[in-house]
């Protein structure tokens, strides 16, 4: 088992590239979500008020 | 046919199609990921040349293929858009660049990782490499166009044309290996006739790409939505959808 996780040597390289994939990966599943709950927010507050969104990006 | 398509065209029905579609994108992305990582670190056999570390085959070169792959696209979307003034081909252009730019970023970082131990260098400032530096620095100056407008239709308009003119660099990565004398290898799968892997090692790769294919996918197709909605904030469908939402 542990001769698996050292991959023959090469475990930082190895396990590196997958952590940053893995982030990676997490990153585009994630930001997505959290942009659209902020853009609906903005907008809910903005009808609220009656009043117009600007420089909202 | 036509009419479906026309319809989808639509930005309220393409929002409501990725509501519907994208929880089962992210679905099988995951499933797919999740099996072909485990199968290419796990169960297939190391390299005879290069041992285990030609494992970092399964995360870099779906990276590498996305970079590319989401540049064209986004050209294309730029040119739909210019002609046509689409509004999903607008949107499509401000959604795939953060997508493409860390799939980019993710390919340059594991080839470094690659390169070191096989290469002894982290980077050398050969074809490949340096074409795909570019391309990320070509997502990141549209990354930064698009925010620098505040009107959305100018924004994709300067994009588009910057997407389209960079579009040059994408055949340039991709041959890079074959024109010029290049350190890194030339492509094992992506190429024409039989690929020089096997089965055991060639499988999971396919299944990773796939699975990253989707979740690309996934991320575009939320990020599409988050545009729409910014872009019609105004109009009657986005109003409904807000009030809809406030009554639970």
């Amino acid at each position: 088992m542990n001769q698996y996780f050292e991959m023959g040597g090469y475990a930082f390289y190895v396990w590196s590239s997958v952590g940053l994939a893995l982030i990676v990966f997490a990153w585009n599943v994630v930001a997505p979500a959290l942009q659209r709950r902020s853009l609906l927010q903005q907008m809910a507050a903005a009808t609220d008020e009656g009043g117009e969104l600007e420089n909202m990006q | 046919m036509w009419t479906w398509f026309h319809r989808l065209a639509s930005p309220p029905s393409f929002y409501q199609f990725s509501e519907i579609v994208s929880p089962w994108v992210l679905l099988s992305a995951l499933g797919l990921l999740g099996y072909g990582l485990f199968a290419g670190l796990w169960m297939a056999p190391p390299d005879y040349q290069q041992g285990d570390a030609f494992r970092i085959i399964y995360v870099h070169v779906p990276a590498a293929a996305l970079s590319l792959s989401l540049y064209t696209g986004m050209a294309v979307a730029g040119i739909i858009a210019l002609i046509w003034r689409m509004k999903l081909a607008e949107s499509a252009i401000a959604a795939l660049a953060p997508v493409g730019a860390s799939f980019t970023a993710l390919a340059l970082l594991t080839g470094m990782l690659w390169g070191k131990p096989m290469w002894g260098a982290w980077w050398k400032w050969d074809a490949r490499l340096t074409s795909e530096l570019v391309l990320l620095f070509l997502y990141l100056g549209i990354i930064g166009l698009n925010s620098a407008f505040v009107d959305r239709r100018a924004a994709a308009r300067a994009c588009a044309l910057l997407a389209i003119v960079g579009a040059v660099n994408v055949p340039i990565v991709k041959y890079s290996v074959d024109w010029w004398n290049s350190l890194h290898q030339a492509s094992t799968i992506l190429k024409f006739g039989k690929p020089t892997i096997t089965p055991e090692m060639g499988i999971p790769l396919y299944i990773s790409l796939a699975g990253s294919y989707l979740l690309a996918g996934y991320a575009v197709l939320r990020r599409m939505q988050n545009e729409l909605l910014l872009r019609e904030r105004r109009a009657n469908w986005v109003s409904k959808l807000l009030s809809e939402q406030k009554q639970p």
